[in-house]
This record gives C-alpha cells, sequence and structure tokens, in this order.
C-alpha cells in the first residue's frame, strides 16, 4: 500500500438536490479515506447541496442548470484531469455507495490482474438491500449483453461506483454518454482497450427510498442504452493514447474546471 | 379479425402492394439513416428513438392492412383508409414540431443562462485582475466574489429551475 501513498486520488461525487444527504456522504468520505480529495458536482440543484457540501469542506463545482447525470459525471473527470489526478472514483451524491470500499477498489485498482477501472458489484454477493425486481432483470439483460461483447463477466452493469486511473479520466473528460451512461461506458472503455475488473460490494438503499427511475422511464432506459451499445459496436474508437476526439467539437480543457478550479494555484 | 372484415364497406379497399413496398422501403431507409446519424454522433439517443418509432409504426400500418382498416374504417369511420393515414401522419408531424418548439425554448433559456455566467465570472476575473493582485491573489478574490454571490442571488437563484416546464428532459 505504500505505492498508493503518493498517488494524487479524487472522489467524484455527481449530486442533484440532495441536499441533508450530500453533507453525510462528503463527511464519510473524509472519515474513511482522506487521502482522497473530493469533488461535489452540484448539477444544478435547487436546494443547499453546493453550500452543504462546501461546509462540509469539499470542492464544488456548480452547474448553472441541471444536464443530466452524464455530464455531471464528466465534469469531475475533466476536474480529474485538469489538476492532474492519477486516481478518479464516482461515489453518488444521495449516500447509495459506501466509502469503506474505497480501499478495497484501490487495493484492486493497483493490484487486481492490471485493471484500468474498477467498480463495485451488487450481485457478486448480498447486494446490502433489496434490489426491485425491475431493476434486476434490466441488470441482467444489460449483463448478459455486455458479457457478450466484453468476455468478461460483468454482473454488475448498471453500478455507478467505479474507480479509474489516469487513462479512463483521460477518456472519460473527452467523451462520456448523456444519459443513462454507465452501461455504455463501459463499452467504451472496452473498446478503448481499458480492463475492466469488479470487485463485490454492499450498497444502501437509495437516501430518502425514492428510485429516479419509473416505468415509462425505465422502458426507455432499456431502449436508450441497448440502441447506444448497438450503434457503439459500429463507431470507430481511437485509443486514449494515440488520440483525435471523436468528436470535432470535442474540447480537452474542461470550462466547468477552469471556473471551478479558479481557487486554487496552477501548479498544485 | 377476418368475421370484421367481411362487412366493410366496399369503399375500403386495402392499400395496394406496390404502396406497402414502397413503405416498407421508406421505412428502412429512414431507420438506416437515423442509425448512421447516431453513430457520427450528429443525433441524440432519444431523438434517434422517437424517429424509429414513428418509421416502426408507419411500418406496421403499411404491412398488418387489416389494423389500419379496422383503425381508419371501423373505429374511426374514415371512408378511405389512406386518408386515415394522412391525417396520422400529419398529427404526428405537428406534435414532433410542437415537442422541437418546446426543446429550443429550452435552449435557448439554458444559453442565455451560460451567456450571463460566463459575462459575469469574466468581469469578475478582469475586476481581480486590475485591482492589482496576481493569479492567484485573483483567484482568491474571484472565490470570495462566487462565495458572496451566491449567498445574496435572489432573483437570479430562479434561473437554476428548469427554464420551460417542470419535466427535466436530461435526465
Amino acid at each position: 500500500m505504500s505505492a498508493t501513498g503518493d498517488l494524487r486520488k479524487l472522489a467524484i461525487v455527481p449530486a442533484y438536490n440532495e441536499a441533508g444527504m450530500v453533507g453525510r456522504v462528503v463527511r464519510e468520505l473524509r472519515r474513511e479515506v482522506p487521502d482522497f480529495d473530493i469533488v461535489v458536482v452540484d448539477d444544478g440543484s435547487v436546494d443547499d447541496t453546493a453550500a452543504e457540501a462546501e461546509a462540509e469542506g469539499a470542492e464544488v463545482i456548480r452547474h448553472p442548470f441541471n444536464i443530466g447525470i452524464g455530464g455531471a459525471v464528466q465534469s469531475g473527470y475533466k476536474y480529474a484531469l485538469r489538476h492532474d489526478y492519477d486516481i478518479a472514483v464516482q461515489v453518488d451524491g444521495d449516500g447509495q455507495h459506501k466509502s469503506s470500499y474505497l480501499p478495497d477498489m484501490l487495493a484492486a485498482l493497483k493490484t487486481g490482474d492490471e485493471a484500468d477501472m474498477v467498480y463495485g458489484s451488487r450481485f457478486r454477493g448480498n447486494p446490502g438491500y433489496k434490489v426491485p425486481i425491475g431493476r434486476r432483470v434490466g441488470n441482467l439483460i444489460f449483463s448478459i449483453v455486455l458479457t457478450g461483447i466484453t468476455r468478461r463477466r460483468i454482473t454488475d452493469p448498471t453500478s455507478g461506483f467505479r474507480m479509474t486511473n489516469r487513462r479512463g479520466i483521460e477518456l472519460f473528460a473527452r467523451d462520456y454518454p448523456h444519459d443513462f451512461p454507465e452501461v455504455e461506458a463501459l463499452l467504451m472503455l472496452h473498446a478503448h482497450h481499458l480492463r475492466i475488473h469488479e470487485v463485490p460490494v454492499r450498497m444502501n438503499a437509495r437516501g430518502f427510498g425514492r428510485s429516479s427511475i419509473d416505468y415509462p422511464r425505465s422502458a426507455y432506459y432499456m431502449a436508450k442504452v441497448l440502441l447506444a451499445l448497438f450503434v457503439g459496436l459500429f463507431r470507430r474508437r481511437p485509443t486514449p493514447s494515440d488520440a483525435p476526439p471523436d468528436r470535432p467539437e470535442g474540447q480537452p480543457v474542461a470550462p466547468g474546471a477552469a471556473i471551478s478550479g479558479a481557487g486554487e494555484p496552477e501548479g498544485r | 379479425m377476418t368475421a370484421a372484415l367481411s362487412w366493410l364497406p366496399l369503399a375500403a379497399e386495402p392499400l395496394d402492394s406496390r404502396v406497402r413496398i414502397a413503405a416498407v422501403i421508406a421505412t428502412a431507409l429512414m431507420v438506416g439513416v437515423v442509425l448512421e446519424l447516431v453513430r457520427r454522433r450528429r443525433l441524440a439517443e432519444r431523438y434517434a428513438l422517437l424517429w424509429m418509432f414513428v418509421s416502426l409504426a408507419l411500418l406496421v400500418l403499411a404491412i398488418w392492412t387489416q389494423l389500419l382498416n379496422w383503425l381508419a374504417v371501423d373505429l374511426l369511420h374514415f371512408a378511405v383508409p389512406a386518408n386515415f393515414l394522412f391525417v396520422a401522419a400529419s398529427a404526428v408531424a405537428f406534435i414532433l414540431l410542437l415537442h422541437f418548439s418546446v426543446a429550443t425554448s429550452r435552449l435557448a433559456e439554458e444559453t442565455k443562462i451560460l451567456a450571463q455566467e460566463v459575462a459575469r465570472l469574466e468581469a469578475e476575473l478582469r475586476t481581480a485582475h486590475s485591482n492589482g493582485g496576481g493569479p492567484a491573489d485573483a483567484a482568491e478574490q474571484l472565490a470570495e466574489t462566487r462565495s458572496g454571490a451566491r449567498v445574496g442571488l435572489g432573483p437570479e437563484e430562479a434561473q437554476h429551475e428548469p427554464p420551460v416546464g417542470g419535466e427535466h428532459p436530461s435526465q
């Protein structure tokens, strides 16, 4: 573990109207993994999310309006790239992900058969809470499709509890799916020859017991992700190192990072 | 279904098979173009699904003639099934146009907010520079003004709410 001491590590906490919860998430992160810096991406919340996160000592990136989970997470990765982090981990602002697993994930990222991205799977053992049947079925379908494509066992493709190294940070800072991004992001990693590894975790039921996904929305979820996976198979994918951006308008430097990083000296 | 069809009025002739072939070709083309646009990232998946759904509906009605006849003649008393197709097509086009107007309005609102935010940040940065501080000093001042502005942001705060309608399309 001594080798991990000099790595710069960042926890990205996307949060949309999570006042009352995001403060606890930040506090837990600081207690469990004091060597991680924390950036909370407030995705246009109308409550006290940003103030609460700031009060607990997190850096806050504040979107002027809601742009969706994909954009929020990508803002975090752009921040990580801009500030030269070696490791970044996504931890949901709703308290679903337990910070106590971060050391496990970090160890797997360092040693576990040369992984570029390690994510926490609920379905390698006890999930820790009762996962609704609809989510299980959806998860199973994505799991079968992705396992077929990647030839690796992927049991929980919708998990947003993910830790990645510099290569993953560079990839996601440049390109990240817009809505329901988790499954598609796995395909991107695979297409760019980044290696995926999963570790068993338990999660908490979502903060206030509300799921952000209801029935018409989950139909759209399934259709959108399956379409994205199908089309994604036919995209040309430059690897992160020899990268002309996929999109001509894709920018390497994050405007969000430039704004929120203003409080810090350049060479940090 | 055939029992229901036996007492159809004579005017309700099923669509010509050539029309059906044309519809199949048109649908296939449309789906192909949509998929290619998504692959090139010129079209977001949400709109791709919308267009694919529309073309699928067209295909079903073109191939499954009994369904078209039942809908058009039995249910809605159109004299000619093709008329129903025209009416339905213009209704769908109308709804899509309305939807895009809503989306455009939201985009315009969001662009306005972005322009205002950038202008405000730029002004604050310029003020900080002209007050003589180095880059670090300026940055510190910017951070101060930001947190200060955040507290007293009364009317502007409303801009953080979804600008058009309550439903949030981006998530």
